[in-house]
C-alpha cells in the first residue's frame, strides 16, 4: 500500500480479475459418527431424531472417554479422494485443533492438519456453456463436525441464552480444498453443484443441502490492474458456512462490488495476516464481517495421542476402488449412448437412487439396448404414480423384475397399452410375477376372435351412426367404436385387434 | 543447537491465560510468570540436545487402523447426560447468549 | 502379618473367611483411620456389604466365582465409576457422576472383586505429593507429618496401611511406583497400551497408564492380567495377547542381566543408595549378572516430560469448560461466554492444575511449538533409543524409585524441586515400557523409620520377565513390614 494516498490521487482500475478457491465441507452419511458408534445424524434413518439423542459419553466429551475411527467414513472419503484424482496418503494423522466453544464438547475438533488423507487433485467441470475447467484440488481431509447452538426452544419460544444440541457433534466431516482456480462466480456454482453430485452418486452423502450436509466456503479476493501498470492484489476474505448454490453466488459477487469498493475508499492490498472471515446475510444479499484477522486464532494443532495413524496399503486402496459407484460423468455418457433423452436424463441425474432402480430393471430387461424402453415405463408411469403418493420411483414397490416382464409381455402383445398402465399399478402393491398379476386381473390381451366378434358385433350395435360414418369412409368415427370395444373387454384386448376387427365386420355388412 | 527461546512476559501469561481460558487476576500474574519462568528455564536444557535428523515420536506404540466398524449403537439416556449439566433448558444445554457464527 | 490379595481371595474361596467379614473388618479399619490418613474420598459400605453377601452366597452354593470373589478393591478417583463421584480431587468435577464405568472397572467387577470406594489424588494426577487434592492433604501412615507420595497417593495409603485388599493407581511420570514407594508397597506401571485407558480421566494421553498398587508382587501380576488385554473402546490398546504371568511367576529367570545406570547414582540419600546396594546383593546371590549401563537423558526426561505432559494436558483438561458437566461459575461478573469459561475454570482447578495447563498452552502456541514441543517429541525418540541400546545390555534396569524417602507435608514449596523428586521414574513413561516399585528396607536417619523403594524397568511387554524377577527380589528379602496404626 503506498501511504498517503487518497481515492482521488490512487490510480484507476483498468482491469479486475476475480480470484476464488473454494473450501467444502461434506457430512458424510456413515451410519455411526466418526470416532464413536453414536447414531449420525446425517444418515437418513436418524435425520428427524430429537435434540440430544444421538450423544453417548463419547459424543458428550465425558471425562474418561476415548475416540475410535470409524472405517466407513475414511473408505468414503477415500472414493471422494479418488473421484477427485487425489493421490491417497498410505499414511494420515489425526491433530487436535484446540478452541473453546459450546458446540465443541472436548474443547478441540479432531481434525487433519499436515497429514491429510487425499491430496493433490483435479476436477474437470463442465461449465454452462459446455467447456470444461480443470480446478485443482490442494487436500481432502476428515474431521468431526460441531454441535448446533440455537435460541429457541420447541414450538418457538424464544430463550435469552444459547441452547445446546449435540446430535451433530461427531458427524464426519470430509473438508475439501480446491487451488484458487475459479474466475466467476458461475464456475464456482457450476463446480459446487457437480461435487454434489458427484458426492451423491458415490453415496458417501445425501447432499441435502437445507440440512447443511455440503456447507461451501469461497476465498475470494482480486487481483486489479491498475492505471499506471501496476496490479495490485485485494485482501482475501473467507465466507463462511454457505448452504445454497444461491449463495454462494451471490456472496461471490457481493464480494466482488465490494472488494473493489473498498479498493478504491482505502486501497488496502493483501497482505499476511489480512484475511477476515464474513457471512452471509441472505436476506440483504450482502457479505457482513465476522472477523477482522485470522491470526486472532492460535490453535495449538498437536498429534492426537488418542488416535494412531491410518494407513492405507494397495489392497485396501484395491477394494475401495472397487467398490466406488460408477461416477456421474461416466453414468450420463452411458445413458445417451443408450438413446435416452435429454429430459429422461435429467430426470435421471437428478437422483442417485433413481438411476440404480433404473439400470436394475434396464439389466433385467435384457440390458441397454431395453433402455428407452425402461424410461419409457419407469419415468412415465413410475414418475406419474410416485408423484401423486409423493414417493420415489424406487420406492414404489414395483421391482425392476416386474418392469421387465411388463415390457417383454407389452413387446409380444400379451397386453395392450392400457393394460401395462394397469398391470405396473397392480405390480406396485404384489411381489406376484406380472404374468400373473395380469391374468388374475384379466389383462392378458384375448385371442378368443368369436368373443372379439361378439364385443366389435355390440359396439357397433350401440354406434350405428359411428358405424355409418366409418362405412362413409371417415376413418376418424373408428376410435368411438374401439373405445366401445375396450370398454366392455377391460384391458384384456388390443386396439389393433379391435380394429381390425371392426373393419372386418363393417366391411361384410357393407 | 537452537537458540534459547526469549523469557516470558507478563503479557505472555496473559495471553496464555486467555487461550486456555482461565481468569488470572491481576495480582497473580506476576507469580504465574515466576513459576511459569522457572520452569521454562529448566526446560531450556532441551534446547543443548542435539536433535538433527530426528523423527518426533509423537507416541509410544507404532499402531495403525485401530477402526470400528459403522454400526450404530444406542445412545445414552438424556438423563445421563443432563443430570450432570449446570444448566438445563428442556433437553438443551443452556449457555449465556452466543452471537455470530461458529468459531472454527 | 503378611496378608495379601491372594490370600485374602483364598481365603474366601475356601471359606477360612467370608466376603462380608472381609469387607467389614476393612470398613472398620477404613472408619479408625481414613480421617486421619484421608485415602479415601468416598467409600461404598452399602454396596460392598451388599456385593460381598451376594458372593458369599455364591460360594455357599458351590457356584463357581471368579478370580477375584469378594476381594475388597480401591479405585483412585480419576478413573470412572458408576457407583459414587468421580472427582479427580478437583472441585471443578465435585459432583460429577460417570454414567459408565471404565474398561478396568468392568473387568474387575466381573472378576468378582469388590469396588470400596475412591481414592484422593493430587488433583488430576499433577502432582508427586497429594498435598494438591482439594479434599485436603494425604498423609503417610508410616509417618503421619510426611506426604504419601503422588498422585496416587490415596490408593498407595489405603494399601499401605491395610484398608483393602489393593488398590488402582494411574501413572503418567511416576505416579503409581513413586507413592509405592514412599509407602512401603508394590506398584506397578505396566507397559504403555497394555490396560485400556478407556475410562481413565486423560491428564497425558500418550504417557497414562493404569496399574495395581499392592501388597505383593503376586498382587500385582493377579490384577495385571484381569485388566490387560485389547479394549475396543481404546484405540492405543496395544493388540497383543497377554501371557500367563500368574502361574509363572515362581520361576526365577535362570539367567538375568541386572543394569546399573549410571546416572542414578547422584542426589540420593544414603538410604535410598544403600537400599540400591542391598538389591544388587540379592540379585547377585540368584546368580544374576549385574551390568553398568549408561542412560546419559536420564536427567533431561523432567524436562521432556514437562513439555509433553503439560501439552496434552492442556488440550485433554478444556473439556472442563462448566457446560455439559462440572463447576460453573455463579459469579455475576461473568456476563458473556469468555467470562463463564474463564471464571469456571480459574475458580474449579487448582493452581498447580492452572500452572500446567499454561504452560502446556505455552509449549503449543504459534511460535513455540518447534522449540519446545517438536523438540521434547524428538528426545522422546532418542530417550527411547537410549533404553533400547540399554536393553541390548541387561534385561532389567535397577535404580531408586525416588532419590529420598517421604518428605515433610508442606516440606517443598518450590514447584521445580517437586518436579525433580520424578527423575527416575518419568523416562519409562516418555519411552512406554513398564516399571515396577518394590519396597526395599526403611530410612532410619529420620525420626520415624521412612520406606524406600527400588525400580525396576524392563522393556515394553515384558511384563512376564519384569514380574519374575520382581518376585524373586520380594522372595529374598521377606515380606513386606506395616506400619503401625490405631488399632482396631
Amino acid at each position: 500500500m503506498i501511504p498517503n494516498m487518497t481515492a482521488s490521487t490512487r490510480p484507476s482500475i483498468t482491469h479486475s480479475r476475480l480470484i476464488v478457491g473454494l473450501e467444502i465441507h461434506v457430512e458424510l452419511a456413515t451410519r455411526s459418527k466418526m470416532f464413536t458408534r453414536a447414531a449420525n445424524v446425517a444418515h437418513p434413518e436418524f435425520f428427524s431424531a430429537d435434540p440430544n439423542t444421538l450423544v453417548d459419553p463419547i459424543v458428550a466429551a465425558l471425562p474418561g472417554t476415548l475416540p475410535v475411527m470409524n472405517r466407513r467414513a475414511i473408505e468414503m472419503s477415500m472414493m471422494v479422494g479418488l473421484a477427485l484424482n487425489c493421490t491417497i496418503a498410505s499414511l494420515s494423522k489425526w491433530d487436535r485443533k484446540n478452541y473453546f466453544y459450546p458446540d465443541l464438547p472436548k474443547g478441540y475438533q479432531i481434525s487433519q492438519y499436515d497429514m491429510p488423507l487425499c491430496a493433490k487433485g483435479w476436477f474437470d467441470v463442465t461449465l454452462p456453456d459446455e467447456s470444461t475447467k480443470r480446478i485443482g484440488i490442494v487436500r481432502a481431509h476428515l474431521e468431526e463436525d460441531t454441535g448446533k447452538l440455537g435460541h429457541e426452544l420447541p414450538g418457538g419460544v424464544p430463550f435469552d441464552g444459547s441452547l445446546v444440541d449435540l446430535n451433530r457433534a461427531g458427524t464426519p466431516l470430509l473438508e475439501i480444498v480446491t487451488e484458487p482456480d475459479f474466475s466467476t462466480s458461475e464456475e464456482v456454482v457450476a463446480f459446487a453443484q457437480e461435487l454434489r453430485n458427484l458426492c451423491r452418486f458415490l453415496g458417501v452423502t445425501e447432499g441435502i443441502m437445507q440440512k447443511g450436509h455440503m456447507r461451501f466456503e469461497p476465498n475470494v479476493n482480486l487481483a486489479l490492474t491498475l492505471s499506471d501498470g501496476r496490479e495490485v492484489r485485494t485482501p482475501i476474505n473467507e465466507i463462511k458456512n454457505l448452504n445454497s448454490f444461491r449463495a454462494v453466488r451471490g456472496a461471490i459477487d457481493h464480494e466482488v462490488e465490494r472488494q473493489t469498493k473498498e479498493w478504491i475508499e482505502t486501497g488496502r492490498e493483501q497482505g499476511r495476516g489480512m484475511k477476515s472471515t464474513r457471512g452471509w446475510d441472505d436476506v440483504a444479499n450482502v457479505t457482513i464481517l465476522q472477523r477482522e484477522k485470522e491470526d486472532a486464532h492460535d490453535y495449538r494443532y498437536f498429534p492426537d495421542p488418542d488416535l494412531v495413524p491410518v494407513e492405507v496399503d494397495a489392497q485396501w486402496l484395491a477394494a475401495v476402488r472397487a467398490e466406488m459407484k460408477e461416477l456421474p460423468s461416466a453414468r450420463r455418457a452411458r445413458y445417451i449412448a443408450a438413446g435416452i433423452g435429454e429430459k429422461d436424463l435429467r430426470q435421471l441425474m437428478d437422483l442417485p437412487s433413481l438411476c440404480v432402480f433404473f439400470d436394475a430393471a434396464v439389466d433385467a430387461a435384457g440390458g441397454a439396448s431395453a433402455s428407452t424402453l425402461v424410461a419409457k415405463i419407469v419415468l412415465n408411469a413410475g414418475a406419474r404414480r410416485a408423484n401423486e403418493l409423493s414417493i420415489a420411483i424406487a420406492d414404489l414397490g414395483i421391482t425392476p423384475r416386474q418392469i421387465a416382464e411388463i415390457i417383454a409381455m407389452r413387446e409380444s402383445g400379451s397386453i395392450s397399452a392400457q393394460g401395462s398402465e394397469q398391470l405396473f399399478s397392480l405390480a406396485c402393491e404384489s411381489p406376484d410375477a406380472a404374468q400373473e398379476l395380469a391374468q388374475r386381473a384379466g389383462l392378458i390381451v384375448s385371442n378368443d376372435q368369436g368373443q372379439l366378434e361378439a364385443w366389435v358385433d355390440a359396439a357397433i350395435a350401440a354406434n350405428t351412426q359411428a358405424a355409418a360414418d366409418v362405412r362413409a369412409g371417415k376413418m376418424a368415427a373408428i376410435g368411438r367404436i374401439v373405445g366401445a370395444v375396450v370398454k366392455q373387454a377391460g384391458g384384456s384386448v388390443d386396439g389393433k385387434a379391435a380394429q381390425a376387427m371392426i373393419m372386418k365386420r363393417i366391411g361384410r355388412d357393407a | 543447537m537452537s537458540d534459547q527461546p526469549a523469557p516470558l512476559t507478563i503479557e505472555d501469561v496473559r495471553h496464555v491465560a486467555k487461550l486456555a481460558r482461565l481468569a488470572v487476576p491481576q495480582e497473580r500474574l506476576a507469580s504465574f510468570q515466576h513459576d511459569l519462568q522457572a520452569i521454562l528455564g529448566h526446560i531450556a536444557q532441551l534446547q543443548s540436545v542435539n536433535t538433527d535428523g530426528l523423527e518426533p515420536m509423537a507416541h509410544p506404540l507404532t499402531l495403525t487402523n485401530r477402526l470400528g466398524d459403522d454400526i450404530p449403537q444406542s445412545s445414552m439416556p438424556i438423563a445421563d447426560l443432563l443430570r450432570n449439566a449446570p444448566a438445563v433448558e428442556g433437553d438443551f444445554l443452556a449457555v449465556p447468549k452466543v452471537l455470530g457464527g461458529e468459531s472454527s | 502379618m503378611s496378608i495379601d490379595l491372594v490370600q485374602i481371595r483364598n481365603d474366601i474361596r475356601t471359606r477360612k473367611t467370608t466376603a462380608r467379614a472381609t469387607v467389614d473388618q476393612t470398613l472398620a479399619r477404613i472408619a479408625k483411620n481414613n480421617p486421619q490418613l484421608n485415602a479415601y474420598h468416598e467409600i461404598f459400605d452399602d454396596q460392598a456389604r451388599n456385593d460381598a453377601d451376594r458372593i458369599d452366597q455364591e460360594i455357599a452354593a458351590g457356584k463357581s466365582v471368579g478370580i477375584l470373589a469378594g476381594v475388597p478393591i480401591a479405585i483412585k478417583d480419576n478413573i470412572v465409576t458408576r457407583i459414587g463421584h468421580t472427582t479427580c480431587s478437583s472441585r471443578i468435577l465435585e459432583n460429577y457422576r460417570s454414567p459408565f464405568d471404565a474398561t478396568v472397572i468392568d473387568r474387575l467387577t466381573q472378576a468378582g472383586a469388590i469396588i470400596l470406594g475412591k481414592t484422593n489424588l493430587d488433583e488430576f494426577a499433577m502432582g508427586s505429593s497429594c498435598e494438591k487434592c482439594a479434599w485436603g492433604v494425604v498423609r503417610n501412615p508410616w509417618d503421619i507429618t510426611r506426604v504419601p507420595g503422588g498422585s496416587s497417593g490415596g490408593s498407595a495409603v489405603a494399601v499401605a496401611a491395610n484398608l483393602c485388599a489393593a488398590a488402582l493407581g494411574s501413572d503418567t511420570g511416576g505416579s503409581i511406583r513413586q507413592p509405592a514407594g514412599l509407602c512401603g508397597v508394590v506398584g506397578f506401571k505396566p507397559t504403555y497400551g497394555r490396560i485400556s485407558r478407556y475410562g481413565l480421566v486423560a491428564f497425558g494421553s500418550s504417557l497414562d497408564q493404569i496399574g495395581p498398587i499392592t501388597h505383593s508382587v503376586r498382587d500385582a501380576a493377579l490384577l495385571y492380567q484381569c485388566m490387560a488385554g485389547d479394549d475396543p473402546r481404546d484405540s492405543t490398546c496395544a493388540p497383543r495377547a497377554v501371557e500367563d504371568v500368574v502361574t509363572t511367576l515362581e520361576e526365577t529367570p535362570r539367567t538375568f542381566r541386572v543394569g546399573l545406570p549410571i546416572q542414578y547414582r547422584k542426589g540420593n540419600s544414603a538410604a535410598v543408595d544403600a537400599a540400591v546396594a542391598r538389591a544388587v546383593e540379592f540379585f547377585k546371590a540368584m546368580g544374576a549378572t549385574i551390568v553398568d549401563i549408561d542412560l546419559p537423558l536420564t536427567d533431561v526426561g523432567i524436562s521432556t516430560y514437562y513439555v509433553i505432559a503439560p501439552a496434552e494436558a492442556s488440550s485433554n483438561l478444556a473439556r472442563f469448560d462448566g457446560i455439559r458437566y462440572g463447576h460453573r461459575t455463579k459469579s455475576k461478573a461473568a456476563k458473556d461466554l469468555f467470562d463463564l469459561y474463564a471464571q469456571s475454570r480459574a475458580e474449579g482447578f487448582g493452581p498447580e492444575v492452572q500452572r500446567r495447563i499454561m504452560l502446556g498452552t505455552y509449549v503449543l502456541s504459534a511460535g513455540y511449538y518447534d522449540a519446545y514441543y517438536r523438540r521434547a517429541l524428538q528426545i522422546r525418540r532418542l530417550i527411547k533409543q537410549e533404553f533400547d541400546a540399554a536393553f541390548e545390555k541387561c534385561d532389567v534396569i535397577l535404580g531408586p524409585t525416588s532419590p529420598t524417602a517421604a518428605f515433610s507435608i508442606g516440606g517443598m514449596t518450590d514447584p521445580l524441586a517437586m518436579y525433580m523428586c520424578d527423575v527416575y521414574t518419568v523416562n519409562t513413561n516418555i519411552a512406554g515400557i513398564c516399571g515396577i516399585s518394590l519396597p526395599a528396607g526403611f530410612d532410619e536417619t529420620s525420626q520415624m523409620p521412612l520406606p524406600v523403594g527400588i525400580q525396576l524397568q524392563a522393556q515394553a511387554f515384558a511384563e512376564p520377565m519384569l514380574l519374575k524377577v520382581a518376585r524373586a527380589f520380594e522372595r529374598a528379602q521377606g515380606g513386606r513390614a506395616y506400619p503401625e496404626l490405631k488399632k482396631v
